[in-house]
């Protein structure tokens, strides 16, 4: 399992995506996961932003609205082509993967990746090319689904008789890399709607927390911030099934800068 | 409950966790905990050093042995008189004293390097005692602490054992907290029933923090987090000492080194 058949299985997910997505059904990120990240990013207005793994460009927009002058890249044709599809954004849609950004060293102030270097094989190199890319003193923000409790090869989720989720079962946990290919949908899309779409199908790649923050710390990139999205009581009384998200985190949010100073360490 | 409530809790379970875990019934500790430890720790031969919530002094001894001259902290009165029992049996030159992790008895830069062995998390305010940690820090020095892993060690927690006993997966929940401190009640399954006779089980005050908790406060007390450790028995010590065969599942411990900056 390379980059490369990992971008073939997204870029083959891409009608599905865009379209349910852009219609909504993505309420997980829409709901909590994308507004936790925002709030607990940087102010970037005027800044020079890189979005690596864009897909359509949702998230994209959303931070060229916030006034930072963006470049999305995804290794997907068919996403990238998608996203030049919306209208007005100003921002510069690239095909390109994380294992080789094509973009000079210190291109960018920072830059941002929302729930993709989980899918990518090589995570170790694809953060020493994001490091790469930023300025001295940017940093880069990214979201994946959290390698404790909720991206680990065994994990089963557990409910009492009303339906409530009151734990997960994992194990394996040291049990890291490639582990499958899952197909999925938004389960929040009617199932007629879903019925007259190609599933989208990705990859499960394993790795443990120690591997992430070693990795981070090995790029160069100084550990600044964590999240993990819980979602508040008010979103459950709107949205019952955001109940899940009380029990155990799904995903989890790091930023990380790319330090004026070397490393104390001798 | 604050810090000097699970003092008191501790110097209840001092006498019997010194007996026991003398008596090599902490299996976690001596197999995998304290020698995965020492295997991240930077060189300390020769540093002043300072060991937060040292316990009867087991694994201080241990950073003295490597040639640190060490000074060690516990909230519990027994445990420092059992350690410093064990000094005057066997001297390294260890200096042992009565004290509270949030307030630090030394003055800022006093020492080259900070460890906490399993301490931190049983402090309800350990964002206060990292940044104490971090004052007592010379400019370069380093903490290396260990602690339960969060993201596992969760208020709820079950594990789920096959026919021969051995654990398969754990099951989780509660992880953003379950409502406050608790008090769970336990002893080292690896000590016999005779060893056990007449001791009553550790009365062990928890507490709830994230993974996200424990990160933000590192960096928050202005640490710079240099290497992350989540130590996994492997198939020859789980051979040897089956009790330990759990660790393989899922993360039992969490160590993190921090550095202070150089300025």
């Amino acid at each position: 399992m390379d980059h490369l058949e990992v971008g073939r299985l997204w870029n083959e997910s891409s009608d599905t995506w865009s379209s349910l997505s852009r219609a909504g059904y993505d309420t997980c990120g829409l709901c909590l996961n994308t507004p936790t990240f925002l709030a607990m990013l940087p102010d970037v207005a005027g800044l020079r932003g890189l979005d690596i793994g864009c897909g359509e460009g949702g998230r994209t927009r959303d931070l060229a609205r916030r006034g930072a002058r963006m470049t999305g890249m995804d290794i997907a044709p068919r996403q990238i082509a998608h996203a030049r599809d919306s209208v007005g954004s100003g921002i510069d849609w690239v095909v390109g993967s994380t294992a080789e950004l094509p973009f000079a060293d210190q291109s960018f102030d920072f830059a941002t990746s929302l729930m993709v270097l989980d899918s990518v094989p090589q995570y170790g190199p694809a953060l020493h090319e994001a490091a790469r890319v930023l300025r001295t003193g940017g940093f880069l923000q990214f979201s994946i689904c959290h390698p404790c409790t909720n991206n680990v090869p065994h994990r089963r989720k557990l409910r009492d008789e009303n339906g409530r989720l009151y734990a997960v079962e994992l194990g394996d946990y040291f049990q890291t890399g490639f582990y499958g290919i899952h197909e999925w949908t938004f389960g929040a899309a009617p199932a007629e709607l879903r019925a007259n779409l190609v599933p989208m199908r990705g990859v499960l790649i394993h790795y443990t927390l120690s591997d992430w923050l070693n990795a981070l710390i090995r790029a160069g990139l100084r550990l600044e911030r964590s999240e993990e999205p819980r979602a508040p009581d008010e979103l459950v009384a709107a949205m019952p099934e955001f109940a899940d998200e009380q029990c155990v985190p799904q995903a989890w949010i790091v930023r990380a800068r790319k330090p004026a100073t070397p490393p104390t360490a001798p | 409950m604050d810090h000097l409530d699970v003092g008191r809790y501790w110097d209840g379970n001092a006498d019997a966790w010194t007996r026991l875990s003398r008596a090599g019934y902490d299996v976690y500790r001596d197999r995998l905990n304290t020698p995965a430890f020492l295997a991240m720790l930077p060189g300390v031969a020769g540093l002043q050093g300072l060991d937060i919530g040292c316990g009867e002094g087991t694994n201080t001894r241990q950073l003295a042995a490597r040639g640190a001259r060490m000074c060690a902290l516990d909230i519990s009165r027994r445990f420092i008189l059992h350690a410093r029992q064990a000094e005057r049996d066997e001297p390294l030159g260890i200096r042992y004293l009565l004290g509270s992790a949030v307030e630090l008895p030394f003055r800022d830069g006093a020492f080259h390097f900070c460890t906490a062995f399993m301490s931190l998390m049983d402090i309800p305010e350990n964002e206060q005692a990292l940044r104490e940690a971090h004052r007592v820090l010379r400019p370069g020095g380093f903490l290396q602490f260990s602690i339960t892993h969060p993201c596992f060690d969760t208020p709820f927690r079950r594990n789920v054992r096959d026919e021969a006993g051995r654990t398969i997966a754990v099951q989780i929940g509660d992880y953003f907290g379950a409502g406050g401190p608790r008090v769970d009640r336990w002893t080292f399954g690896a000590a016999p029933p005779e060893a056990r006779e007449g001791v009553e089980p550790f009365t062990v005050p928890r507490f709830d923090h994230t993974l996200s908790d424990w990160l933000n406060a590192v960096v928050d007390a202005g640490f710079e987090v240099e290497q992350v450790g989540e130590p996994v028995a492997d198939d020859a010590t789980v051979a040897a000492c089956p009790d330990v065969q759990d660790t393989q599942v899922v993360g039992y411990f969490l160590h993190l080194l921090a550095r202070k900056a150089r300025r």
